[in-house]
């Protein structure tokens, strides 16, 4: 069943009839903002991007970054186990043999398709090495399609980058202790 | 307790005759005598003489001979193999060395009539590596039988050929186990075997093989020789005959000793062995070889050394090698070593031992370096519990036989050694806490 | 036509089916069984049976390492450790006889914690490197910890270490991986009597290690890496290629040689890439076994030579063309008996029939078998083992194929005989793998006359292709559906793995173009299936079977041949 109901037709009142009220009224609020800004900018919650750059939370996940041995060797033993991992299928590594016998296994390549990667932190949970991290970086902006498409290369990077950080975080004795609770090397295999 | 008379003594009768080792010697004191007469016997009957006699196997199983030599299917058309265990390699045990060096050529009597009853034709002794005396001393007194045509063929105008070999062994433990022996033998590494087949039906060569040891090959030519009804009047009602007793470890007089089956203990170390040395206190004895669980003193009062009281005690009289240990050395001592052996001479085949062995050993001796935790005994009693009766031979299992034993009969010495490392743990802790390094601490870090 | 053995086994297509060859009667009833009790359920079996073997039949899983249906018995992991009614102790059921009455029990506490304490040991020296390692995924150590372990490690203690990396040919060795199960010590002395590898030292410092520190010298060395139930032995081709979670696998027929063994090939999905054949156990033709050859043979369908495109080589140019241009050009080049047709026996029963109705049709009158004459009479394989002298895997079916289509064929030294007289046209079909694997068609090209022109149908690049005036690509057995008869006389299903690659077609595609002068429209086409169902099933097994349901293990149909030199 439907009927039809008849509504009385609203009507606007004088002051709003008449737009050049309300323009002044919004003029006024950016006229205030403008002039703050050029006379006391530090008082504004903008920043000058991008030669400024924003804090961000040292817990922040950005794009991923590959973590390095002491000798300065990728940690990553291409388990393959980020790309198992990966919602996204966004992770394809080759493996190869590594002429140091202790080693063995190492990615020959290690490319990570960040238009696909949803930034999940799967990876970075299933890294049995440590290997892996969402790193603190967030610029992700390029041209070309193929610029998204990061090499082991571009991860190694990223991750210097963020490697002071790194370093402090996991291998400091300190830290390892208080997290496993005894004392033990920094996760690796060899 | 009446003890054996020298002149009733079985094996060692007459042993410290000069020059006994050679033929003339031997046949001068009756040597050979008991092999012409068993050639007078049917070989069945020379097995229910020994069936008679109740004589068990002395190489630590203690399986009844006449037994082992009835299961052989003779009918199989393969050639029969004797071999003679003289791998005598059980830490504390050395009887079979005084036999071989003393009087060889009662071992090869005892073989000959051995091989007769079994209807073997080849025989061989498979002498331990670092015995290189004794094997001189057998090789030597196996020449002169063939010279005197008691080995070789038609032995006697008895129709029964023999051809008697020596074989000397590399030095591995695990080629006493009878099936490695074989192994060995063979020309392979001497790995234990699968049972079934049994040697009895396949053993050498994949023939019929019966495994005896040298003190059960010994005392055969006496049981011909008097009848196997006069040796059941030895010992017990259960474990029949003498034995060789080896007295080692801290009592004054340690040595191969002759005895009655079913002598007290405590008569073995105070009568034969002189008691203590230095009139040490006693603290435990371990009376069959180092893979038998140790006895408290006042379990030494009561035990007597047969088969069957002694098993009441949780123990074996295995191969007969009394250790006894005295209160100043520290058990875990004693246990490192023995755990030591048997993580050594484990074979390797399976893998309850290959990797229990390393196990106990490790975890022994880090407390006996005071490195020890406390969950250190519940793990080693998983661990030895796991290892008992997982693996083709013994050997697992004489590994964790005397850690479950001593863990079970002296728990105060073991848990001393871990309060002590508890302790240790502690202070160096606390000093860490206060902010100085101590090189204790890299003492304790397991 | 010179197996008569076969006249009888197979029946003609036309209606005849009452005559087919029925299934191997029943084995006469056994003497004697023995009925044991494991886990409450009864199971009747052959006096002798190991109680190991017991639970195999009644489909109760008992973990184990060391235990290898086609090895002789060890005993040394303790894995398999079964609790029997009136035994004290837990027994290894691999070594146990079954006896009457025997009641078995596998799954109660006390053997869970039996089970539990010897992975345990196996574990503790174990290097645990399962990132690293090719066996993570179908690892035996992995799968019984998930499923008998999960326990807290105990062992603290540095492990043991043994040398790892170790190249000893085809294979890596990593001895601190190995658990001493000794199987590969065991094939390496019993299948290829060679015994390369053996267990050095004792004890925990017990290392597998190659005899001289030199190189595996058997033709099955793949099967140490199929075998080793760890990641100690990893096969060099296939290490570090892929995870095994990645794939997935096809159950197939080996088509390198005439011993049809049965095979699994893996493929990744994503990709449709082959990575690594493995046998299939079939006890009846390769047990668990397959050769070198067979098992790294694949690397041709990828190759560099593989042809991609159906080319012409006219007026001394080479063109790419498409099938199109073949199919309308080809009827009238097979008329009035001036072509010379040449089959290969690489190819399906389905396809010779296919092929060979078209031929058929189009009253052919020349048709060659292209496989070495010699190879094809010897039935047993040369070393013993696996290997064949024939290198293709349908000589016995092609016989039969040609039976029941009732088409007159030549054998290759007849055909030698045939092109040399120079016929007009010569085409080969059906050719798979490059020149080494088809060297014994080396006289027939030589024969042909430089007037008669040549249309050749392979996979891969061949030095007579530049004489020739049609190449064609082919599609090789891994991308093929449908039926092989072996050397040993056993129908055996091939499975496509992965699709068609790049132009090629199969005969059937050929012999539809023939027909219709059309390119078939779908690649990797039903075709097969269709074929197999409608021919070759009701001639050889049953009408009812379908290509699907055939059992992957393959039916003897004609005379059996034992399973030559297989001890």
């Amino acid at each position: 069943m439907s009927s039809v109901v008849n509504r009385p037709k609203y009507k606007l009142p004088i002051s709003q009839r008449v737009y050049l009220i309300a323009i002044v009224k919004g003029m006024m609020i950016t006229g205030r903002h403008f002039l703050k800004a050029l006379f006391n900018p530090k008082s504004m919650p903008n920043i000058g991007y991008p030669e400024k750059k924003r804090k961000y939370s040292p817990r922040f996940r950005g794009l991923q970054i590959l973590t390095l041995k002491a000798n300065g060797d990728v940690r990553c033993t291409a388990c393959m186990l980020c790309a198992t991992a990966c919602p996204a299928d966004c992770i394809h590594i080759t493996a190869a043999e590594h002429p140091d016998p202790k080693v063995e296994k190492f990615p020959k390549e290690f490319n990570i398709d960040m238009l696909r990667c949803v930034f999940c932190g799967m990876c970075e949970e299933a890294c049995p090495v440590d290997a892996i991290r969402m790193g603190p970086n967030y610029e992700l902006a390029s041209f070309e399609r193929s610029d998204f498409i990061f090499s082991k290369e571009d991860l190694v990077r990223l991750g210097n980058n963020a490697q002071s950080r790194v370093q402090d975080e996991v291998t400091s004795p300190q830290n390892v202790e208080r997290l496993v609770g005894r004392d033990l090397a920094p996760p690796s295999l060899h | 307790m009446k003890l054996l008379a020298p002149e009733r003594r079985i094996l060692t009768k007459g042993i410290d005759t000069p020059n006994l080792n050679t033929i003339e010697v031997y046949e001068k004191q009756g040597g050979y005598s008991a092999m012409k007469k068993a050639f007078g016997m049917a070989p069945d009957a020379i097995i229910g003489e020994v069936k008679a006699s109740g004589l068990r196997g002395r190489g630590g199983a203690g399986f009844p001979t006449g037994m082992k030599w009835g299961f052989v299917p003779f009918n199989l058309g393969k050639p029969i193999y004797l071999l003679c265990n003289a791998d005598e390699s059980e830490p504390g045990c050395f009887k079979d060395r005084l036999l071989l060096e003393k009087n060889p050529h009662l071992l090869i009597e005892g073989i000959i009539i051995a091989s007769f009853a079994v209807r073997s034709h080849k025989s061989y002794i498979y002498v331990r590596g670092e015995y290189t005396l004794a094997a001189k001393i057998v090789q030597k007194a196996i020449d002169e039988a063939y010279a005197k045509g008691y080995l070789g063929k038609n032995i006697l105008g008895s129709k029964h050929d023999l051809d008697l070999v020596l074989h000397r062994g590399a030095g591995a433990y695990i080629c006493g186990e009878e099936t490695g022996l074989i192994s060995s033998l063979e020309g392979k590494k001497g790995y234990p075997r699968l049972k079934p087949p049994f040697p009895a039906v396949s053993g050498f060569l994949n023939c019929p093989t019966v495994v005896n040891n040298v003190e059960t090959l010994c005392t055969v030519p006496w049981i011909i020789q008097n009848g196997g009804a006069t040796y059941a009047t030895y010992g017990t009602e259960k474990s029949k005959g003498t034995r060789l007793f080896c007295l080692s470890g801290w009592v004054n007089k340690p040595g191969v000793y002759e005895e009655e089956l079913g002598l007290p203990l405590k008569v073995m170390i105070d009568h034969y062995g002189g008691g203590m040395k230095d009139g040490s206190k006693l603290k435990a004895v371990i009376p069959g070889g180092s893979s038998t669980p140790p006895l408290t003193p006042e379990e030494v009062d009561k035990c007597l050394l047969d088969y069957d009281h002694i098993a009441t005690f949780g123990s074996f009289l295995g191969a007969g090698g009394i250790i006894v240990i005295p209160e100043h050395i520290p058990l875990i001592k004693i246990l490192e070593r023995i755990s030591e052996f048997y993580w050594d001479e484990s074979c390797g085949q399976c893998t309850p031992c290959r990797e229990g062995t390393g196990w106990l050993f490790k975890t022994i001796r880090s407390i006996e370096h005071h490195h020890g935790h406390k969950e250190d005994i519940d793990d080693l009693k998983r661990t030895a519990t796991s290892m008992m009766g997982a693996t083709i031979c013994a050997l697992s299992d004489a590994a964790a036989m005397p850690v479950l034993g001593f863990l079970k009969k002296f728990p105060q010495d073991f848990q001393a050694l871990l309060d002590e490392a508890e302790r240790k743990r502690k202070v160096s802790a606390g000093r860490k806490l206060d902010g100085q390094e101590t090189t204790e601490m890299t003492e304790v870090t397991r | 036509m010179s197996d008569e053995k076969n006249v009888k086994a197979v029946a003609p297509p036309s209606g005849a089916v009452d005559q087919k060859v029925a299934a191997p009667p029943p084995p006469a009833p056994p003497k004697k069984t023995v009925t044991l009790e494991i886990n409450g359920m009864k199971v009747e079996v052959e006096p002798g049976t190991t109680v190991f073997n017991a639970a195999v039949k009644a489909g109760i899983f008992i973990p184990h390492y060391c235990y290898h249906p086609d090895l002789s018995i060890a005993g040394v992991c303790r894995m398999c450790m079964v609790e029997i009614e009136k035994v004290p102790r837990p027994q290894i059921s691999c070594n146990t006889v079954a006896t009457e009455g025997m009641v078995v029990k596998t799954d109660t506490d006390k053997i869970k914690e039996t089970v539990k304490s010897v992975l345990e040991l196996h574990l503790i020296n174990h290097p645990l490197d399962c990132p690293i390692c090719d066996k993570a995924g179908e690892c035996g150590l992995q799968n019984f910890y998930r499923d008998y372990g999960l326990y807290t490690p105990r062992m603290d203690f540095e492990k043991v270490h043994k040398p790892k990396v170790q190249d000893i040919g085809t294979i890596v060795l990593d001895s601190e991986r190995c658990i001493l199960c000794t199987r590969c010590v065991r094939f390496t002395a019993e299948v290829t009597k060679t015994s390369e590898l053996g267990i050095f030292q004792r004890g925990d410092r017990s290392t597998l290690k190659i005899y001289d520190d030199g190189h595996l010298r058997n033709d099955y060395t793949g099967n140490l890496a199929d075998i080793c139930p760890v990641g100690a032995l990893t096969a060099k081709d296939f290490r570090f290629q892929q995870r095994v979670w990645f794939l997935e696998k096809t159950a197939s027929v080996c088509g390198l040689c005439a011993h049809g063994c049965n095979i699994d090939v893996s493929v990744n999905p994503k990709k449709n890439e082959l990575y690594r054949v493995e046998p299939r156990r079939n006890p009846e033709v390769n047990k668990s076994w397959i050769c070198d050859d067979g098992r790294w043979g694949y690397q041709y369908i990828t190759a560099d030579t593989r042809i991609h495109l159906p080319k012409k080589h006219w007026e001394g140019v080479w063109r790419d063309h498409t099938w199109m241009d073949f199919f309308k050009e080809m009827p009238a080049l097979l008329e009035m008996g001036k072509a010379v047709v040449g089959l290969s026996t690489q190819m399906t029963n389905e396809e010779l029939f296919d092929l060979g109705t078209t031929l058929k049709n189009l009253e052919v009158t020349s048709v060659v078998r292209l496989a070495e004459d010699e190879a094809v009479e010897d039935k047993k394989p040369f070393d013993g083992i696996l290997k064949h002298r024939d290198l293709t895997p349908n000589a016995a079916g092609f016989e039969q194929v040609m039976k029941w289509l009732g088409l007159k064929w030549l054998t290759l030294a007849q055909g030698i005989a045939e092109v040399a007289r120079g016929p007009e046209w010569v085409f080969a079909f059906g050719l798979e793998g490059g020149e080494e694997r088809l060297a014994h068609l080396q006289p027939f090209w030589g024969a042909i006359p430089a007037t008669s022109r040549l249309a050749v149908h392979a996979t891969n690049a061949l030095p007579v292709l530049s004489r020739a005036t049609w190449v064609l690509p082919n599609v090789s057995f891994y991308e093929k559906n449908g039926s092989f008869v072996s050397a040993l006389n056993r129908l055996q299903r091939v499975k496509a793995a992965i699709p068609w690659q790049y132009m090629a077609r199969d005969a059937h595609a050929v012999a539809l173009g023939l027909r219709r002068g059309d390119d078939r429209e779908a690649p990797n086409s039903r075709a097969g299936e269709i074929s197999f169902q409608k021919v070759v099933a009701p001639n050889t097994v049953s009408e009812e079977v379908t290509f699907k349901k055939f059992t992957k293990f393959g039916q003897n149909v004609g005379a059996t041949e034992t399973l030559g030199g297989m001890a």
